[in-house]
């Protein structure tokens, strides 16, 4: 029963936003989404598509071909380079003069005091690399948008107002994008300075003292210079 | 923590000011992917995000794209065509349409694929020389992955970071010590050998 509703629900029409448009002699323009439905089918019979239709069942064939290449995603995300050269890729060095020493060896009492505040050290550093690349991306994107818009509208009166007009949503979405950044900026640093505080009290508790005003303070600032918006 | 995710997220919603390839061309429209949560139990590899399409080509050239993709995952895109013989074309862009950054063709054996890494959005150019053409196009978008971050300790407690030793690392530690000594080394064996051919010499001087 359970097979037969399966093969059912691909003999149906594949999903509700499956759309027809414009026909053809013989065959019209045809984009047919997989629904939610269907996405779990295909999750839930991974191994036995035969009956999705030749091509469906290929093209999972070379996603799962793609994916047993690797051990795991880990090492598939590692093999993969950024779509396009020139996009930004999120950068977690940390030059020696900004590193903290940490005191914390192997005392239990000290490693359970320290692993939260690392943790969320780890996410707020990844969630900064990642904020600041897509402001990045975004600033080159709008650039050369604006550029390559400010080139082509010279060539027709018509398009040249029209693209004025383009232009200036493009800027006001820029800005309105930067307020945003510059707000997430002010609370992910924040919270950087808590997680550096948090380590400082555990070093103060098994390891040395003023551990943030000797060392922390110094890769704060770091932090905040390192993505702070300055354009 | 999670309030701070949450925040994290709704910067994400509003970055996503472009969702596609740049053009000032009105007649491209491309078509936006829709994709759905899928972690099959026979395969956790392909955790993440799917889309499925079936398309029928009638015209030159199709556009689509998909967004809401994170830097921290992999993606996969992969087109499968009926007609072995008539080969597509496919161009995925990042910036523009007009440049694209990944290119191919199904070619004999009727398939196409690219893996790669991208933050939010990127577009999908399909190119049919012969018309109509039937094909699938499959988009998968995996999950975050919990890579290990270089650590910001000087002397790497071990204990605390689990996001230590990451691939682009300049930090000094987790190197081994033939790596983090090898100009000593390689001063040493020079000077070894200059001994060496310099006694050598003298040797051969003196007899």
């Amino acid at each position: 029963m359970k097979k037969l509703l399966f093969i059912l629900s691909f003999i149906l029409p594949l999903s509700l936003t499956s759309k027809l448009t414009s026909a053809q002699e013989g065959m019209a323009e045809a984009i047919q989404q997989m629904g939610e439905t269907e996405i779990e089918n295909i999750q839930n019979h991974w191994e036995h598509l035969e009956n999705m239709g030749e091509i469906i069942s290929d093209g999972i064939g070379h996603l799962n071909t793609a994916l047993n290449i690797y051990d795991n995603v880990h090492d598939m995300y590692e093999a993969s380079n950024a779509l396009d050269n020139n996009e930004c890729v999120p950068d977690f060095t940390t030059d020696a003069q900004s590193m903290m020493p940490s005191s914390c060896g192997e005392q239990s009492g000290c490693t359970e005091c320290y692993q939260s505040n690392i943790n969320n050290l780890t996410t707020i550093r990844r969630s900064l690399a990642r904020m600041s690349c897509i402001r990045m991306n975004i600033k080159k994107f709008t650039d050369a948008a604006v550029a390559f818009g400010d080139n082509v509208s010279g060539i027709h009166a018509v398009t040249g107002l029209a693209w004025q007009a383009e232009r200036r949503g493009i800027l006001e979405s820029v800005d309105k994008f930067n307020n945003t950044y510059d707000n997430k900026y002010r609370e992910l640093i924040t919270a950087l300075q808590n997680a550096l505080q948090g380590i400082s009290r555990c070093e103060a508790q098994y390891g040395m003292r003023d551990w943030y005003q000797r060392f922390g303070f110094i890769y704060f600032e770091m932090m905040k210079e390192k993505y702070k918006r300055t354009d | 923590m999670k309030n701070f995710l949450l925040s994290l997220f709704s910067f994400l919603l509003i970055s996503n000011i472009y969702s596609q390839p740049f053009t000032l061309k009105k007649e491209i429209e491309p078509t936006k992917l829709e994709f759905y949560k899928f972690n099959p139990p026979s395969q956790p590899k392909a955790k993440g995000r799917l889309n499925v399409t079936e398309v029928t080509q009638v015209k030159d050239t199709m556009y689509f794209f998909a967004d809401q993709m994170s830097i921290y995952s992999p993606v996969y895109v992969g087109v499968t065509t009926e007609d072995k013989d008539n080969a597509i074309d496919i161009r995925v862009s990042k910036m523009n349409w007009n440049n694209s950054d990944r290119s191919g063709s199904t070619g004999n054996n009727g398939h196409w694929d690219a893996t790669f890494k991208t933050e939010n959005d990127f577009g999908i150019m399909i190119i049919a020389k012969n018309k109509p053409v039937k094909y699938s196009l499959i988009v998968w978008n995996g999950s975050e992955v919990d890579f290990k971050l270089p650590s910001v300790f000087s002397n790497d407690p071990g204990a605390g970071d689990n996001s230590a030793s990451g691939d682009k690392t300049t930090a000094k530690s987790g190197k081994g010590f033939f790596q983090q000594n090898i100009l000593y080394i390689i001063i040493a064996v020079l000077i070894a050998v200059i001994a060496f051919l310099f006694i050598k010499m003298r040797n051969k001087k003196t007899s």
